[in-house]
């Protein structure tokens, strides 16, 4: 260990001791823009996946199933980018670069999530419906990642990644219960509404630090008062009956 | 009740589907399960069990980060006592390759204190978390990587190498690094620490198993130790340097002057090097080092990550400190005439540790 020669200096240190370091630098830089262009790819697929799923905003619901079915090749090109992304992550430890990718695969998630809730990827025997929350574990499927790893050390989405993706949500359905109205669509606010009611008491559960997903998470509630806004304008002028908006209110 | 008047959802009511258990069963993690939810009335929905679960993860990982982070804070304390402790000590006091006594047992405690943090860390750092907590943990590597690394600087006059660095921040080897200490300081053995050093270095990191601790070795035998990254040897190295900085100042204002004159300067290289084996730290010795670690530093490509971006900024206070002891040395032949012969600036002290 102590065999550095000595140099021509005056001192006894080895100009070469850092030669090591090196190569662990370049080799680093390789990884990272490896990563990184596989990422651009996997981005491009996200973006194109939502702005295919953006036009539920304008979109009766009926129409709905046409729409999922055009994000389709979108998503199955995004499974194969991020099986790619798993195979070169997965070669290095999975905390080494994860701060790379954890943008993307949030954004992955939320793709999922929201097409989930619009009634894709519906468990063969069952019928298609709004409403459904994508648990992490159906999200990994879908998305063709391991979730939630803890014994291994491989490319996973993590539960925080996943939370984050659920807030994103949040956020895009306070706005659907809006554009829903615009449509004529009086009961999907109702259906929005229970919905992000449930997932907030959810989220209140969590001890939060204060990081990304602390401060994030602290914005649910203003769109719940959001949706809460739109329900009682509808219930208000009677546009929805009583019945149905009297228990989504009660929740 | 107008619909948007609750504006808390659900405090308590209704909607008590099948699936929610308001007290999930299945509470294995052992954790103060319901702690949060005691004093409110239960919480049903569909998700919280789900949400339940997530919580006690997302607890369990806040603890161990919590955790992480009060012991690197303990640890860069307790180096950066040693870095302070190895500054008091004099270049006229430094003999060839030891520390003097005093020196080695006021480290010995603070470093006992540092590889026992260490140790207990390792718990938290196993399996796919090795990694998970380095942001939380690395600056106190490198503190005491710092601290490691300028000692070792002072005894041999090399610098540590990665992978005796890894040895000493690895955790699993407390016993040999204390025994690796004391044998420095402890008087009844020979002052020949540095052949000791290395071997007993070179032993521990092998079958840290045997010498490796005989107590605690059956308990962490399962457990990992730290993985040092090569880029937190690299910035420890960097910082290294400013201690070297310091002391070559110290030095120089405590050498006397013929000492320093150029002609010394220009022969030190030669005949101070084979003198001593390039282990004693003179002012010469240490100037022309930190020129060849700068020199090393400046060759690396360091690329534009966040390692390279920190490592820019470490290597710009890397050439302020040789720039200092440059200038140190030009002040002491510029002015140094002017000194009566033989003044030394506190010879008094000088012996003393």
């Amino acid at each position: 260990m102590a065999e550095q020669s000595a140099s021509d200096f005056g001192g006894a240190i080895d100009p070469q001791i850092f030669k090591q370091v090196q190569d662990d630098i370049d080799e680093d830089i390789k990884v990272r823009d490896e990563i990184r262009g596989l990422l651009k790819s996997l981005d491009k697929q996200e973006r194109s996946i939502q702005s295919v799923l953006s036009r539920v905003h304008a979109v009766p619901a009926s129409a709905l199933p046409t729409l999922l079915a055009s994000a389709k090749p979108s998503f199955d090109q995004q499974r194969e980018i991020l099986k790619e992304l798993g195979t070169v992550a997965s070669k290095y430890p999975y905390y080494k670069y994860n701060g790379l990718w954890s943008k993307e695969i949030q954004n992955a998630s939320y793709g999922i999530v929201l097409a989930g809730w619009l009634g894709a990827f519906t468990p063969a025997d069952e019928k298609p419906a709004e409403g459904r929350l994508m648990t992490i574990a159906e999200v990994g499927e879908q998305l063709g990642v391991r979730v939630n790893v803890k014994d291994i050390d491989v490319f996973h989405l993590t539960l925080e990644e996943y939370l984050h993706s659920l807030v994103t949500l949040i956020e895009e359905l306070a706005r659907l219960a809006v554009n829903s109205v615009t449509l004529g669509d009086y009961q999907r606010p109702m259906l929005i509404s229970r919905f992000v009611k449930e997932l907030h008491a959810g989220f209140q559960l969590l001890n939060l630090k204060n990081d990304s997903l602390r401060r994030r998470s602290d914005s649910i509630k203003y769109n719940v008062k959001k949706i809460e806004d739109v329900v009682y304008d509808l219930a208000l002028r009677k546009l929805v009956s009583s019945s149905t908006a009297q228990p989504e209110a009660e929740k | 009740m107008p619909p948007a008047g609750s504006k808390r959802p659900h405090p308590g009511g209704g909607h008590r589907g099948p699936k929610a258990h308001p007290h999930p069963a299945a509470q294995t993690h052992g954790h103060q399960p319901d702690s949060n939810t005691a004093g409110v009335p239960a919480v049903t929905g569909p998700y919280i069990a789900m949400f339940t679960e997530f919580r006690n993860e997302l607890d369990e990982h806040h603890d161990r980060r919590e955790r992480v982070i009060k012991a690197s804070r303990d640890i860069t304390a307790a180096s950066k006592k040693i870095i302070f402790t190895l500054q008091r000590l004099r270049p006229t006091a430094l003999s060839v390759r030891t520390l003097p006594q005093n020196i080695t047992a006021e480290i010995h405690t603070h470093e006992s204190r540092v590889q026992q943090l260490l140790a207990a860390l390792l718990p938290d750092l196993q399996g796919i978390n090795a990694r998970r907590y380095v942001k939380q943990y690395s600056p106190a590597l490198q503190e005491y990587l710092e601290a490691v690394g300028f000692r070792h600087y002072l005894v041999s006059g090399e610098v540590v190498s990665f992978e005796m660095a890894g040895w000493y921040v690895s955790g699993l080897n407390a016993d040999a690094v204390l025994s690796v200490e004391k044998s420095g300081s402890s008087g009844d053995k020979p002052p020949e620490s540095d052949v000791e050093m290395v071997d007993a270095v070179a032993e521990g990191g092998e079958g840290e198993g045997k010498e490796g601790g005989e107590i605690p070795a059956k308990e962490e035998e399962k457990l990992h130790g730290i993985t040092l990254t090569r880029e937190d040897y690299v910035l420890a190295m960097f910082d290294m340097t400013g201690e070297m900085m310091r002391f070559a100042i110290t030095s120089i204002a405590t050498t006397p002057l013929a000492q320093l004159l150029p002609s010394t300067v220009a022969d030190a290289s030669s005949s101070d090097a084979k003198n001593t084996g390039g282990g004693k730290s003179t002012p010469q010795t240490l100037l022309q080092d930190l020129r060849v670690l700068r020199m090393a530093f400046e060759s690396l490509g360091l690329g534009n990550t966040p390692f390279g971006r920190e490592a820019e900024k470490k290597l710009e206070v890397t050439r302020q400190s040789v720039g200092k002891v440059e200038y140190a040395f030009y002040g002491m032949v510029v002015r140094g005439s002017e000194r009566p012969e033989g003044w030394v600036a506190d010879a008094g002290a000088a012996g003393e540790e």
